[in-house]
């Protein structure tokens, strides 16, 4: 940790918002990143990022410096994010864009866009996108060790540092995803190659 | 090696996290296997896929919209001023005061009782307070206004203390951080309790933890000099050293507030900047030391932990090692040119990670066994010292409180004799008024008759 970051983070232990903002400025477009990555969607990323950003400022004073700060701040957002998708597990909250699981299977929900043309549909079938939506189909766990490992590059540590497990855990876990990301993306592909035809 | 191994190999192999043993292997089976080939570049194609993933911006109204929050999240911490914003949360708190005072008047500390009896000697010795001021034949008229006005002030004084004191409880709150980062000092001294100097550190990496403290102090002082002096000779004789050290001496021009016409005299102004390197175990002894010098403007201490790290590196480097006996074994057995280069490549590559790492270590061992403090002194003359003695924020807060209560106190006696000694001048109005009305009745009813 720099010596002005330590600086910051006294000033804004005591309540100084500037020297706060001058502080997350460095690390708010990448909590926000992570964010957006795992809520799946712009609206929520942004509430998630701010709620983290806020909690991070009110207990800041909790804040002993043993651990990075950015790791600490990376750590509350995902966090944020986790407890907010499993509070609406638990409601039974349908988004509008998701996969319910019901005893019949799996119903995929979607908004139907307007912007359908065959242009877009085209573009829908590109790989990234398929990865997004792959990303997104994923259990929430998976999809945070692939959020934090594959698209920010933090290392194992890191992760481990974020989501209060082992470094074993961490490593396990990233296996999984990714071969579970690399079978849903098998699923996908076919799929999309059969709507083409 | 079995597929399945391999599988779960992977991704450990992507993220380069394994050992060199295992790497061959994984390498050598993935040359042979077909299927584990191209279950290993589709896993690389989807991972780079992932890290091309766009980066999004900020939506534009991100910054301003939580730069609001903020905001308001610290105008709800500081609490008590934002309730004094409010009319109606004013009145709440005067309430609040006089619950207060109730409070510690039922509590009945010998201190009020004591104050209350002092302000009954001196009514007492006020003679004749409550009869002199009544001249005129309606007597209660100049009576009563100095009983309103009294009441009054004393409510008014009662609230500004009130005020006073959630201003000292909100600083109070502030100095939090201080408190807790001295604590969390206090812990890491009970966690590492490194005795001597050389080799303890790693041993205590190994038990206990390892903490990098260091310490902030700014006092003001007599003599700059004899006190730099000082702390030089306390820090080497415990064995460690001063690291740096800087007297200066300012000239400030002063200008005289209320003499406009007087030249402007220029005082100097000394202060001296030290840095000194003490062992662990006499850290709090010399930052107390230090702190008693003089009067004491600030101080901080801090840890920081790295107990994590160290082990990791010390780990580390036993692995390092543990490679280059091998390699040397296996340079033994070299035959070809191209071989012993090979091995005294690897060897070498080894060997400098080796210094890198322990030289990390020597770092930390040394940062760790010897605490730094930074001392910041100013001088001052000593019935400027005393001057600067302001009363603590408790101390203060506790005095109003007193005055408050001792001003409503006051207000309360004050009336009560007031109204006691207005009793025979109301009396006589009362009767007065009585034959006033009666007469007014007679003659009225004469009148219509």
């Amino acid at each position: 940790m720099s010596d002005l970051e330590k600086l910051l983070i006294k000033k804004s232990q005591s309540g100084d918002v500037e020297s706060f903002e001058l502080l997350i400025s460095s690390y708010d477009k990448r909590a926000y990143n992570i964010a957006y990555r795992i809520m799946g969607n712009e609206e929520d990323a942004k509430d998630m990022a701010q709620e983290a950003l806020l909690r991070v400022f009110k207990s800041l004073k909790d804040f002993k410096g043993q651990a990075a700060f950015s790791t600490w701040l990376y750590r509350i957002v995902t966090n944020v994010c986790l407890d907010e998708l499993r509070r609406r597990k638990n409601e039974k909250y349908v988004s509008m864009d998701s996969t319910i699981h019901t005893e019949d299977g799996e119903l995929h929900m979607e908004l139907c866009s307007d912007k359908e043309t065959p242009e877009s549909v085209y573009e829908r079938i590109e790989q990234r996108e398929l990865i997004r939506n792959a990303i997104r189909e994923m259990n929430e766990d998976y999809r945070t060790v692939i959020v934090l490992r594959d698209i920010q590059g933090f290392s194992y540590d890191e992760i481990s540092g974020m989501l209060d497990c082992s470094l074993g855990t961490v490593k396990s876990r990233i296996n999984r995803a990714r071969t579970m990301l690399r079978d849903k993306l098998k699923e996908s592909m076919e799929l999309s190659r059969e709507n083409i035809v | 090696m079995k597929c399945e191994t391999i599988k779960n190999m992977m991704s450990s192999y992507i993220d380069k996290d394994l050992n060199n043993i295992e790497k061959a292997e994984f390498e050598k089976h993935l040359a042979e296997c077909e299927e584990c080939r191209a279950e290993y570049e589709s896993l690389t194609d989807i991972i780079a896929a992932c890290g091309n993933l766009e980066e999004i911006e900020l939506p534009q109204n991100f910054r301003t919209e939580l730069h609001q929050r903020l905001n308001e999240e610290k105008s709800k911490r500081n609490f008590f001023s934002g309730i004094m914003g409010s009319k109606r949360m004013k009145m709440a708190a005067g309430l609040v005061a006089a619950a207060l005072v109730i409070a510690i008047g039922i509590g009945g500390s010998s201190l009020l009782f004591d104050n209350s009896m002092k302000m009954a000697q001196s009514a007492d010795s006020a003679p004749g307070y409550g009869i002199a001021p009544a001249p005129a034949a309606m007597p209660e008229a100049p009576a009563a206004p100095p009983v309103y006005y009294d009441s009054d002030l004393a409510e008014n004084k009662a609230k500004s203390r009130e005020l006073e004191t959630a201003a000292a409880e909100e600083r109070g709150m502030g100095e939090d951080s201080v408190g807790m980062q001295f604590n969390e000092s206090l812990m890491a001294k009970e966690m590492a309790p490194s005795q001597g100097l050389e080799g303890q550190a790693a041993e205590s990496a190994r038990s206990g933890r390892m903490v990098i403290r260091s310490g902030n102090i700014s006092v003001n002082v007599e003599n700059v000099d004899k006190a730099a002096a000082d702390i030089r000779q306390m820090t080497e004789s415990s064995g460690g050293y001063v690291e740096n050290s800087q007297i200066d001496n300012v000239t400030v021009p002063q200008f005289p507030v209320y003499d406009a016409g007087s030249e402007a005299r220029e005082t100097t102004q000394k202060y001296a900047n030290m840095t000194v390197r003490v062992p662990e175990n006499r850290f709090e002894d010399i930052f107390n030391n230090i702190k008693g010098m003089g009067k004491l403007v600030s101080e901080n201490i801090s840890g920081s932990d790295i107990t994590a790290e160290y082990r990791d590196t010390t780990a580390r480097v036993d692995n390092l090692k543990i490679q280059e006996q091998s390699l040397q074994q296996l340079m033994a057995k070299a035959k070809t040119v191209d071989e012993i280069l090979k091995i005294e490549s690897e060897l070498n590559r080894v060997r400098t990670d080796i210094d890198i790492n322990s030289g990390n270590l020597k770092r930390w061992d040394n940062l760790v066994q010897l605490s730094t403090i930074y001392v910041y002194m100013r001088e001052l003359k000593p019935e400027e010292l005393k001057s600067v003695d302001v009363p603590g924020t408790w101390e203060k807060a506790y005095q109003g409180f007193i005055k408050a209560v001792n001003n409503v106190v006051e207000g309360f006696q004050k009336t009560l004799i007031v109204l006691v000694a207005a009793i025979p001048y109301l009396f006589v109005a009362g009767v007065i008024a009585a034959i006033g009305f009666l007469a007014a009745r007679k003659i009225k009813l004469k009148k219509k008759q």
